[in-house]
C-alpha cells in the first residue's frame, strides 16, 4: 500500500488508532494525567486520574466538566494562572517551548464523592505551529499526606518559635539536636546551625550518663512526659537552673521543653527565707511568750514576796510595839511574883508565930507576952496589907501571863506565812489577832470598838495576806486619828471594826475618826507607792497591796467612804464561795 | 518616910511598882497619866516621881518637862516598856535623874529610888 494513496478515512483510522495507543500508554503511567483542549475542554483523563478522582470510565465517556475537579475557587485560580502565563509569554514575545521548566502548582481538588485532596500539578502547554497554546497536559499528584506532614511540621515550628520556653527536638539514637526554637537560640547564645552540631549533653552543667538517658528513653513509652530538674549553661558560660519536660515523640525523636527556673528558685529561696524568718519570729514569739510567762510568774512571786516583805516590814514596825506590849506584863508578873515570894515569907513568919501560940494554948501556957508577940508579927509583916494585895497581885499576874500568851499567839497567827492555799478562816479571830499585834500602835490615840457578828461564816482566804490587809487599814486608821488627836490632850479617837454577813458575802468595816482622805488623794489611794505620809512613816504600798489581795486574790471588793474632819471607813467584801482561781 | 508618885497607864504595872515600893516602906500615890500626875504633884509634898513614857492624855516626856519646870527640885525617874533607847535619853535630857527599861527587877528600882532620894 503506497503511502500517498492513503485515504482520508485511512488516515483518520490511523490517527484514532494512534490516539488509542497513546491513551492506553497514558493509562499505563503511574501518574494521574489530564489533557485539556482550549476549545473542547477535557479531552483525556487517564486511569490513574480516574482512580484519583473516583470516576469510572463510563463517567469519563459521559463527560466531566473541568470545574467539577476543583475545590471551591480553585478552578478560577487555575484559569487565572493559565491566562497570566499566556499573557506573560505573549508580552515577552517568547514562545513557549516544552523544554522550559514546567511549573508546579498546588490546588485543592475535588473527588466525585465531593471529598477534597491536596494535589500538585505539573502542567505543560500544547502549542500550535505559531507557538500559541491550544491545550494543556497536567500531571496530578496527591500530596495530601505531604501537606499534612508539612502542616504539622509548620504548626510545630510555629508552636516552637512562639513558645516562651526553650524547645529542643533531638534524636533519641545519638542525642543530637535536630531542631531548636528561636527562644532557646537567643537565650543560650547558639545559632540553629551551632545547635545542629551539638548534643543534649553539651548544654548540661553536670551531664548525666548517656546510659541513664538511654535507659530513660527506652523505658518511657511514646507520648509520655518525663520531668527532670538540672542546671544548663549558656555559650558564655552562664549557668541557670532548669525544669525540663521530655516528651518522647516517637522512637526516633524526643522533644524537650526547658524552662529557666532561676526566678522560681529565687522565689522559692525567698519563700524559704521568709519561712525561716517567720519561723525565727515564731520562735522569738514563743520565747518571748515564755519569757512573759516567766515574768508573770516572777511578778506573782514578787507580788507575794512584796506582800511578805511589807508584812515583815510592818512586823518590824510592830515588833517594837509588841516588845513594849510584852515588857509591861513581864514587868508586873515579875514584880508580883517577887512580891508573892516576900508575902509567902511573911505569912510563914506569922504562921510560925501563930503555931507557937497554938502549942502554948494546947499546954494551957498562953502568955500575954506571946499574944503580944504574935500581934506584933502580924503587924510587922503588914498582914492586913498583904491580905489585901495578895489576891490582887495573883489576879494581875495571871492576867499578865494571859496577856503575854495572847500577844504571842496573835503574833504567831498573824505572821503565819500560810500554806499558799486558801483556807477556811474565822475572820473575827483574824481581826482580833491583828488588833492585838497592832495594839501598841493605836492604844494611845484611840479606843478600839469591836462589833463582830458572832456566827460569821468562815471565809476561804489566804489568812496571812488578809491579816496584812486588816493591819494596813488599822495602822492607817490609827495614824489618821493620831493626826487629829495630836498629843492626846483632847482625848482619844475611835477605831471601829465590825463584821457582818449578807448573802454570799462577808463584810468587814474598819472606820476611824481621823482626818479623812483629801479629795485630791482619793483616786490614788490604791496606787502603789502613793503616800501622803511623811518620809519614814509609810512606803505607800499598804493599800495597793490591800487592793491586790482583796480584789485580785480573793475576788472581793475594797472601797472607802471618807469625809474631811470626820474620818474614813474602809469596806472589805469577801465572797464566802471562793471564786475559781 | 519618903513619898513617891507613880505615873503609869497600865493598872497592873502601876500596882506592882507600888507594891514594890510600899514593901520597902515608901508612901506611894499613883496616877494613870501625866495630867492627873501633875495635879497630884501640886496637891502633895513629894520626894520622887516615877513616870512611864507612853501614856494616853499626857505622855511621860511632856510630863517630865512640866515637872522639872514647876518643881525643879523634885527628882523624876523615867521608866519605859519601849525597847527604843532614844526615849529614855530624851527623858534624861528633859531632866529625869535616871531611867529604867522594863522589865526591871525590884532591886534595880529600889536602888534607883534610893539614889534619887539622896
Amino acid at each position: 500500500m503506497p503511502k500517498k494513496n492513503k485515504t482520508k478515512e485511512q488516515l483518520s483510522a490511523e490517527l484514532q488508532s494512534l490516539r488509542k495507543q497513546f491513551n492506553d500508554f497514558l493509562d499505563e503511567l503511574p501518574d494521574a494525567l489530564l489533557e485539556v483542549d482550549v476549545g473542547q475542554g477535557l479531552t483525556h483523563m487517564n486511569r490513574q486520574t480516574q482512580r484519583l478522582f473516583g470516576y469510572t470510565a463510563k463517567d469519563v465517556a459521559d463527560g466531566i466538566e473541568i470545574p467539577q475537579l476543583f475545590g471551591q475557587n480553585e478552578y478560577d485560580r487555575a484559569v487565572k494562572i493559565i491566562n497570566s502565563y499566556i499573557a506573560e509569554s505573549q508580552k515577552r514575545k517568547t514562545k513557549y517551548t516544552p523544554s522550559q521548566k514546567q511549573k508546579l502548582y498546588e490546588f485543592v481538588m475535588r473527588r466525585k464523592d465531593g471529598s477534597l485532596f491536596h494535589a500538585e500539578t505539573q502542567t505543560s502547554f500544547v502549542l500550535d505551529g505559531k507557538g500559541v497554546p491550544t491545550g494543556l497536559r497536567t500531571i496530578i499528584r496527591n500530596i495530601t499526606e505531604r501537606k499534612l506532614a508539612e502542616a504539622a511540621s509548620h504548626d510545630l515550628s510555629q508552636i516552637m518559635n512562639s513558645s516562651p520556653d526553650f524547645i529542643f527536638k533531638s534524636r533519641i539514637d545519638n542525642f543530637k539536636f535536630t531542631k531548636v526554637n528561636k527562644t532557646a537560640c537567643d537565650y543560650y547564645g547558639y545559632s540553629q546551625e551551632e545547635f545542629s552540631k551539638m548534643r543534649i549533653f553539651d548544654i548540661e552543667v553536670a551531664p548525666p550518663l548517656k546510659e541513664q538517658v538511654r535507659k530513660l528513653y527506652d523505658t518511657t513509652p511514646v507520648g509520655n512526659v518525663i520531668e527532670v530538674f538540672g542546671t544548663n549553661k549558656k555559650k558564655n558560660g552562664d549557668t541557670f537552673p532548669v525544669h525540663v519536660r521530655f516528651l518522647k515523640l516517637d522512637e526516633e525523636f524526643a522533644l524537650a521543653n526547658v524552662r529557666d527556673i532561676t526566678e522560681q528558685k529565687m522565689a522559692e529561696e525567698e519563700l524559704k527565707k521568709a519561712k525561716e524568718s517567720a519561723e525565727a519570729i515564731n520562735i522569738e514569739l514563743i520565747q518571748s511568750n515564755e519569757a512573759l510567762q516567766r515574768e508573770i510568774i516572777e511578778r506573782k512571786n514578787l507580788e507575794s514576796q512584796l506582800v511578805q516583805a511589807q508584812k515583815l516590814e510592818s512586823i518590824g514596825q510592830l515588833a517594837a510595839g509588841i516588845a513594849h506590849e510584852i515588857n509591861t506584863p513581864i514587868q508586873y508578873v515579875g514584880d508580883n511574883t517577887r512580891f508573892l515570894n516576900v508575902a509567902f515569907g511573911r505569912i510563914k513568919t506569922v504562921l510560925d508565930k501563930s503555931s507557937e501560940l497554938i502549942n502554948a494554948a494546947k499546954e494551957d501556957a498562953v502568955t500575954e507576952k506571946l499574944i503580944t508577940e504574935v500581934e506584933s508579927v502580924i503587924e510587922d509583916t503588914k498582914m492586913e496589907y498583904m491580905l489585901e494585895e495578895i489576891p490582887m497581885s495573883i489576879d494581875e499576874t495571871l492576867g499578865g501571863v494571859e496577856r503575854v500568851a495572847t500577844i504571842v499567839r496573835a503574833m504567831k497567827e498573824f505572821s503565819h506565812p500560810g500554806t499558799g492555799e486558801k483556807t477556811l478562816t474565822d475572820i473575827n479571830r483574824a481581826l482580833e489577832n491583828t488588833i492585838t499585834v497592832a495594839r501598841n500602835e493605836w492604844k494611845y490615840v484611840a479606843e478600839l470598838v469591836k462589833d463582830f457578828e458572832p456566827a460569821l461564816p468562815l471565809v476561804p482566804c489566804l489568812p496571812g495576806e488578809l491579816n496584812q490587809v486588816f493591819l494596813n487599814i488599822i495602822l492607817n486608821a490609827a495614824q489618821a486619828i493620831a493626826d487629829v488627836v495630836q498629843d492626846g490632850s483632847e482625848g482619844k479617837g475611835i477605831i471601829k471594826v465590825s463584821t457582818s454577813s449578807a448573802g454570799d458575802w462577808v463584810e468587814i468595816k474598819i472606820s476611824d475618826s481621823g482626818t479623812g482622805i483629801p479629795e485630791e488623794a482619793r483616786s490614788k489611794v490604791f496606787d502603789a507607792f502613793f503616800t501622803t505620809k511623811e518620809v519614814g512613816k509609810g512606803t505607800g504600798q499598804g493599800l495597793a497591796i490591800a487592793n491586790n489581795v482583796v480584789v485580785k486574790k480573793h475576788g472581793g471588793s475594797l472601797n472607802f467612804e471618807t469625809e474631811i474632819g470626820q474620818g474614813t471607813m474602809f469596806v472589805i467584801r469577801l465572797p464566802i464561795k471562793a471564786p475559781n482561781n | 518616910m519618903s513619898k513617891i508618885l507613880i505615873i503609869e497607864d497600865v493598872e497592873e504595872a502601876r500596882n506592882s511598882i507600888r507594891r514594890t515600893l510600899e514593901m520597902d516602906g515608901y508612901d506611894v500615890i499613883t496616877a494613870p497619866e501625866g495630867k492627873k500626875g501633875l495635879n497630884l504633884i501640886q496637891e502633895n509634898i513629894l520626894d520622887l516621881v516615877i513616870t512611864d513614857i507612853f501614856m494616853p492624855e499626857m505622855e511621860g516626856l511632856e510630863t517630865i518637862r512640866r515637872i522639872v519646870k514647876s518643881k525643879p527640885n523634885l527628882p523624876v525617874i523615867v521608866i519605859t516598856g519601849s525597847i527604843e533607847l532614844s526615849f529614855l535619853e530624851v527623858g534624861l535630857q528633859f531632866g529625869a535623874v535616871s531611867g529604867l527599861y522594863k522589865p526591871f527587877t525590884p532591886e534595880k528600882l529600889l536602888s534607883a529610888v534610893t539614889k534619887a532620894l539622896e
